[in-house]
Formats: structure tokens, sequence, C-alpha cells
């Protein structure tokens, strides 16, 4: 086990230099930049200061580089700088690339383009609000959910296996740019039972974590069905319900178990995807999370945040599929790593 | 992704009450309503609902809304409308702005003592003499003196420091060439700043500048700590480090949340601060803003309401219209090889063309007001001399004299460029059918997202592209001087020498009578030329607690919280 670990975590952080790589790449390719405003604006040392007038990465020239006149090197067209850059000497961290993973090596994500402020204090700030919400919403989903997707499943072809699964299927396809504003216009503005945006208090979190969750607990509830009604079949239920066991017991103590293991694989992607998806609901409740950081940063063309919330957003994904394999052992005694 | 279940009778009826459930509650939400069908709205929901609701009833304080998080608190570098905001009540210039601009037509009125308890103008206008008042504190308690704006000012004209507006500074003697000066070549010594002694600074302008006093009232000329700058670098606007002038300090700052803002105990005028405690509430959405407002969160809306909600605000009493000091209009470019918009006669149809009054009345509810200019109306002490008219048959025979109509050549299709928002979309869509039935163009709508809307309009990469200019002082000549040939917001490749010289000569023009009479001029010149094509003047819709006091209109939506009271 502990091999394996090892092994997963040296091709995530591969798979993570990749993204770095590849995510800078696109930041920069992308159209305009982070120093063109409306009005007339000293462009110059705003290049200048993000090191816009360097090369993205190492063009090899013999040409030393003059400092002094390197904004004229700059090409806003095309967003990928032209300046030289000598790799026969000890100029790769002149290249925008490698004073990137120069700094992340250390790990400093850099500052932020467009504010005063650094990427790391950016987003420590707005981490714990999108944790709290893709928790909170992530346990609605699992305790909405598992229930209902057992109740229907133990009632296959009732009509309380049909109301549950409809319900479940609208719960999957309203959006939630859609549900946000209904529960802001019933509970916020018409009962006046919550506030409708901003978060002081956990009563704030409420409606933002039905709005982020109810898609979830609709997907689970199927998924939890599905299991069900899978594992109900098998021989060794029958032979549970043969040997006189209490309904309780085999559903619970034997069903249960086989029954979420598609909900368990489903959990890992589904948090980090709570996390990464919440970019919506923080809009529509003016939360104060990473995903309206990342909106704003890309809009902006602040690439240090946008590359922040990437390495983040990528870090999640990364240890969430990692965590559910782990779990798999645990659940299920069939898989074996080794 | 899923599958759809069997359903009997019962489950059908189930799942065709949940939808249609669903549907009519969809229905009801406002923030999808277009701006076409909103005037009826009002009429038959806005004066059933007005008072429905109470402004502020649930704040803990007095609360209203920044639409943005501020890039910086650092007044050197900031341009942008929410850090303005922030940094008018936290710093304070040599003068402040009045709580309104409403009826003054006498530019030298629009600003009030601030730092400066009076200042002195040469006879020829170009010297400015400003006294410091003894009184006036850092927050930290130190006094605030002429030095510090030599400080200041010369920071934001360093060669190589990122300030956004030094521009504004180059009416100030030598101050361009200074900015411009290659890193370590600057002299100092040829910039017309000097503080006499710690209360009398003077300063020399290159032209008597009427609008200086506004100017100086603008943040980019605020004072900044040099003590705490030097000692905590570029960190020294970090709440626990940033020491301010102004009649608030900075308690604390959640990003993308609130600002805290207190008042500053050695501020000179403290005792007559009515609201001690303010909440900036960062709110980016504005349907986010009206369902906070509508909740009792807010005493001031802030920002402009989104036009698909101001049906349901504007029979409330805390509806209102400000006028604005800006114009929204087109730029036309006429820099691209073999485009007909290059015939000025092209440009002056599609002007004549454009019916302003009816997009306004009928595609943006009556919000703004008709452009019959491109300087806005409102502005003090100036008046226009020539008006935008629509005559369509005027239209069509300039552009039969350009060469195009019956039995000439086809004009080619033109593309109109405008960024993302809903708005763009309405005018745009308007102006594109106008220009079809009045002069028989085809027009294709080109939409892009704002970043990329601005590289094509820097790149000259348009045709006509819409575009909108607040004022950054009150005086016409923040709206003319961006036509000049060579100026960095002009974007039109647009050039002609007898407005360049008209400009020049209002520059150095001392009698107010005819300095007006030169930039008239100039006006008329860029309206006949046409590359830019005014579609309406800009107001500013907002809702303000009718229990607010002091918190008057003003044109460039500037409102200082010192002056502003809220009786309980």
């Amino acid at each position: 086990m502990t091999r394996y670990i090892l092994k997963r975590l040296v091709s995530s952080i591969v798979v993570l230099l990749i993204i770095v790589t590849v995510a800078l790449w696109i930041t920069r390719m992308a159209p305009s930049n982070p120093c063109l405003k409306e009005r007339e604006a000293n462009t110059c040392a705003c290049v200048k200061e993000n090191m816009l007038d360097r090369p993205v990465f190492p063009v090899y020239t013999s040409v030393p580089l003059d400092p002094v006149d390197s904004c004229q090197f700059w090409e806003p067209e095309s967003q990928v700088s032209i300046g030289p850059v000598n790799i026969l000497t000890s100029e790769w961290g002149e290249t925008q690339y490698f004073n990137y993973v120069g700094h992340l090596i250390r790990f400093d994500l850099g500052q932020s383009m467009k504010t005063d402020r650094s990427v790391g204090e950016t987003i420590s700030a707005a981490l714990p609000y999108t944790i709290q919400l893709g928790l909170q919403a992530l346990i609605l989903a699992i305790l909405i959910g598992v229930p209902a997707g057992l109740y229907a499943g133990l009632r296959q072809n009732t009509p309380a296996d049909y109301t549950t699964m409809t319900v479940a299927m609208v719960g999957v396809s309203i959006p939630n740019f859609v549900l946000g504003p209904l529960l802001i216009m019933f509970f916020a503005l018409d009962l006046g039972w919550f506030r409708p945006n901003g978060w002081d208090s956990w009563q704030d979190s409420v409606l933002p974590s039905i709005t982020l969750g109810l898609f979830y607990a609709a997907y689970i509830a199927r998924l939890t069905r599905g299991g069900m009604l899978e594992i109900i079949r098998k021989d060794f239920i029958r032979t549970a319900r043969a040997k006189g066991l209490s309904e309780k017991t085999v559903v619970l103590g034997h069903s249960l178990r086989g029954a979420i293991l598609p909900v368990v694989s489903f959990l890992g992607p589904a948090f980090a995807r709570l996390l990464t998806g919440s970019v919506v609901v923080e809009e529509i409740f003016n939360l104060p999370g990473v995903g309206k950081e990342f909106v704003r940063s890309a809009l902006n063309r602040d690439y240090n945040m946008v590359l922040g919330t990437v390495i983040l957003y990528s870090t999640l994904l990364i240890t969430m599929n990692m965590v559910v394999d782990i779990l798999y052992t645990v659940i299920d005694p069939r898989v074996d790593y080794e | 992704m899923l599958a759809l279940p069997n359903l009997n009778k019962t489950g059908q009826l189930a799942l065709a009450a949940l939808l249609v459930g669903a549907v009519a509650l969809t229905g009801c939400d406002k923030s999808g309503e277009t701006a076409n069908n909103a005037e009826g709205a009002a009429k038959s929901s806005g004066g059933e609902k007005a008072d429905e609701f109470k402004a502020g009833a649930n704040a803990d304080m007095f609360t209203f809304v920044v639409s943005a998080d501020p890039e910086t608190f650092d007044t050197a570098k900031m341009s942008g409308a929410p850090e303005g905001r922030l940094a008018m009540q936290l710093f304070e210039g040599l003068l402040i702005p009045g709580p309104t601009t409403e009826g003054i037509t006498d530019s030298s009125k629009l600003v009030k003592p601030g730092v400066a308890e009076s200042y002195e103008v040469s006879e020829d206008g170009k010297t400015y003499t400003f006294k410091i008042r003894e009184d006036a504190k850092w927050s930290n308690g130190d006094p605030v003196t002429a030095q510090d704006f030599v400080y200041s000012w010369k920071r934001v004209l360093t060669p190589g420091f990122p300030a956004d507006y030094a521009t504004m500074m180059y009416v100030i003697k030598g101050a361009e060439e200074y900015n411009k000066s290659k890193e370590g070549e600057a002299d100092w010594s040829k910039v017309g700043l000097e503080a006499k002694d710690d209360q009398t600074l003077v300063v020399e302008l290159n032209n008597p500048t009427p609008y200086f006093p506004e100017l100086v009232a603008f943040y980019t000329f605020f004072p900044t700590p040099q003590k705490v700058v030097e000692k905590h670098g570029d960190d020294w606007t970090k709440p626990e480090n940033i020491v301010t002038n102004g009649a608030y300090v900075l308690k604390s700052y959640e990003p993308q949340k609130e600002l805290l803002l207190g008042i500053n105990e050695h501020y000179w005028d403290e005792e007559n601060v009515s609201i001690t405690e303010a909440k900036a509430r960062i709110i980016t959405d504005r349907n986010a803003v009206t369902n906070a407002y509508r909740a009792g969160e807010l005493h001031w809306s802030g920002t402009s309401l989104p036009v698909s909600q101001i049906s349901s605000f504007v029979a409330h009493p805390d509806y209102r219209r400000d006028p604005m000091l800006g114009t929204y209009y087109f730029r036309v470019n006429v820099s691209k090889e073999d485009s007909p918009l290059n015939d000025k006669k092209v440009r002056q149809a599609l002007s004549l063309a454009t019916d302003r009054q009816t997009l306004v009345d009928n595609v943006l509810n009556g919000l703004y007001h008709a452009a019959d200019a491109y300087v806005p109306n409102n502005m003090a002490g100036y008046e226009s001399t020539t008006k935008t008219e629509y005559n369509p048959r005027k239209a069509k025979a300039l552009l039969k004299e350009a060469g195009y109509g019956k039995d000439a050549k086809k004009f080619p299709q033109i593309q109109l460029l405008y960024n993302t928002d809903e708005n763009h979309k309405l005018v745009a869509e308007s102006i594109q059918k106008q220009w079809k039935s009045n002069l028989g163009i085809d027009v294709e709508l080109v939409n892009k997202e704002w970043k990329m809307y601005l590289q094509d309009v820097d790149n000259l990469d348009y045709q006509v592209a819409r575009a909108g200019w607040i004022g950054d002082y009150n005086d016409p000549m923040t709206f003319l001087d961006m036509w000049e040939t060579g100026n960095g917001n002009n974007d039109t490749g647009w050039s002609n020498a007898e407005y360049d010289e008209l400009l020049d000569q209002a520059r150095s023009e001392a009698d107010s009578a005819k300095r007006q009479e030169l930039l008239q001029k100039a006006e008329t010149i860029l309206l006949e030329e046409g590359p830019v094509i005014p579609i309406y003047f800009y107001t500013n819709n907002v809702l303000v607690a009718r229990q607010l006091e002091g918190l008057e209109p003003h044109n460039r939506d500037i409102h200082l919280l010192k002056y502003v009271s809220l009786p309980q």
C-alpha cells in the first residue's frame, strides 16, 4: 500500500507539472493581457513589472539581454513576447516559464497581476469558504441521496420508487443558476428566513449548500438505487434472507456496503467537482470563495491568479481520486493494489 | 445522462405537476426579463410593491456597496471606480469634491477646502499656492505637510512607476518630461512643484488650467505617507499598516466580502462627521445588489441597477436617476485601407441616420438621455454649439454623394463591435435596424468579451465600436483632448490639424469666454468629422435610503461619506 501511495504521489507531481506547463502556455496564448485597460495607462511599467517583456519559453539566441529597452520587444498582438534570451548562459530564469516554476517549487504562487495581494494570500482567504460550502453540499447530498436511493431501490417499480426517482430527475435537471435565484426569492426575499447573499454566519451557507448539493443528492440517489437493485439479487443476499436474518440486517449489514460502492467512487471526483463547480453558486450568493477569484482572474487575464487556482483545483482533483482509490480497499476487500 | 423512468399514470401526473411548477416558478424570476417589457411591468407592479422593503432595516451600521474588490489602496496606482470610491473616504487631497454638482455652473465652486484651507492663483492663472491647514493630520497623528504632497506627486511621476493616471499630472510644469525621461536621467528640479515650508505648497502649471482645483481633488493627487511607505514598501496598503489622512480609516478588509471603515480620530473635521462606522460590501453581481437592498441590508446600492430590474424600482421612493458626466458613443475607425468609413460623408450619414431619441425611449426605457452633442449637457459652465440631429433624408443624400446608393456602388457590409453586455447588445441591434432601414446598410454585429474587445480597439482592428467615456473633471477638455493626434485614448486613427490647434489655443487661453469658444469650435469639428457618433448621455440609476441625508447627486458619482448623515 505504501509503495502504491508513493508511486501515485510521484505520478501526481508529474501530472501537475504538465498541467502547469499547458496552463501557462494557454494563458499566454489567450488574446489580450493583464496590462490592457480601457483608458490609456502606463502599460510599459505593468509589462515590465509582470515580466511580460520576457519570452514565455526559452528561445535560442546569442544576443545578450538589454533590460533597459526590453519593453519594446513585447508584442501585445501575439501575447507571446519575442524578447531574446540566451539559453547558452544562465538566463533560464529570465523566461516566464522557468521563473514561474522556480517560484512554484519554493511554494510561492507569485503576485496577483491585478491586485496588491499575492496569489497565496488570495487563495488562503477564499479557500475556507469554498471548502466549507463544498463539504456541506456533499454531506447534504449524501444525507438525502443515499436514503432516497435505498428507499427507491427496495421498492422497485412502485409509486414510491417512481416519485422518488422523478424528484431526483428534477433535481438533476434544474441548473443551479435557476435553483439559486428561486431559493433566494422564496426563502430570502419573500419569507425572510435567510439573507439573499453574503456570508457572515452558518445560516448564510444554507441556501448555497442546497443549491450546490441538490444535483449531487439526486445523482447519488440514482446511483444508490442502481447499486441496490444489483446487489439485492445476488446469491449472498438470498442466502442471508433464507437464513432468516431480519430485513434491517440484510439491507444495512449486507447490501448497503456493496450498494454504495458506485457512490464512493463518485464521491471523490464529486467533492472535487463541488469545489471547482461552485463558481456559479458563489456568484449568485456573492460568496467570497475561490470560484469567484477564478472567474475574475480569467476575465482580467491575471495569469498568476489563473495558474494558482488551476494548480489548486488540479491538486484537489488528483488528491480526491487518490483518496477514493485507497478507500476502495477498505470497502471492497476484492480490490488489491499489490 | 439519466434515463426517464417508466411512469404509470400517477407518476406521469406527478412529473407533469413538478415540471409545470418549475416553469411557473422560473417565470417569476425577473432577472431574465428584457428591457423591452420593463416599462409595462413598472406600471403594474412597481407602485404596489413600493414600500415592501425598508432600506437598511437589517444592517448593523451604515452599509453600501462597492462593485468590485479594490485592486489597490495605493492612490498613486489606482484608476478604477471601486478603488476611487474607497480612496475618497480614506484619503484627502488639497481640495475635496463638494457634495453635489447640481446647479453649479462655476467650476471653481465644485470643490471645497480639504487639506488646504485656502489657495491663491496668480494673475496669469499658472501658479497655485496652497495653504495647508495646521491641524491636517495622518491617522497616526503625524501632521500632513507640503512635503508629503511633493513626495507623493513625485512618486506618481517617477519613470517606471506603475501609475495609471500619471498623465493627469502633465498640466504641471516639467511633469511630462520628468515622467517620460529614462530611469536614472530624470531631473526633478525642473518640475514646477515646491514645498516652501510645511504649510505652503507652490505648483507651477504649463498653462492656465481652470480645472486644476478639481484635479487636486482627484485621488492621483492625494498625499501618501512617506514614512509608512518607506517602512513597509508595497505592503504599506495592508490594513494592518495603512495610514490615511481622510475622514475614515480602514479597520478591516476581507477580499470579495467587505471593508469596515471607522472614523479617523485625527481628522481635522472629525466633529462634523456624522457616520462614524461604515461597511462597504463588495458585490459584483448587480442582481445580488438589488436582492441585498430588498432584504434591507443596504442603505445605498452604490452601483447602477441592472436595466432588467429597474422596472420594479422606478416607482419606489428610494429610486434615483442622477445625471452623469458621461457619453455613450460609437467609435469609427478611419485607419483601415479601402474602408468606406474613411469618407467623412459616410460617417456623417451614419450619425444622421441614428434616431437617438427613439432608441433611448423604446429600447432603454428612457433611462438615459439622447445625446444631442458629444460633451454631456450637464458640464458646468459649458454648452455645445453644434447639436446632433436625426435626418434620414439628408443622411441618404450624403451617402449618395459619397458614391453609394441607387445606380452607384453598393455599400459593403460593415461590422459593429461591442463587448458582452445586455445593454450594449440592445443598442447595437437597434442601431443595426436603423441603419438598415434608413440607409440600406448591412451591419454585422460582433460581440466580444471585454478584454478581447479592448485588444481589438487598441489594435484598431474594428470598423465601428461602442464606447463610453466618463469625464475625469468638469471641463470639456476631458472629453475633447482624447481625440487629439497621438492621444493614447484616440483609438480611431482620426487626426485633424485644425482640431489639435484649437485645443492648443484653448490650453493657453486665460480668458474663459474665449476658451469656451475655442472648445466649442473643436467639438463642432469633431461632430462634423464623425470619428465619434454620440448615442446617449449616461445617468446613474441607484437606490438610496430615503432617510439618508447629504448623499446628493454628483455627475461623476463621487460621494464623500463625511457629508452624509443617517437620522434614526
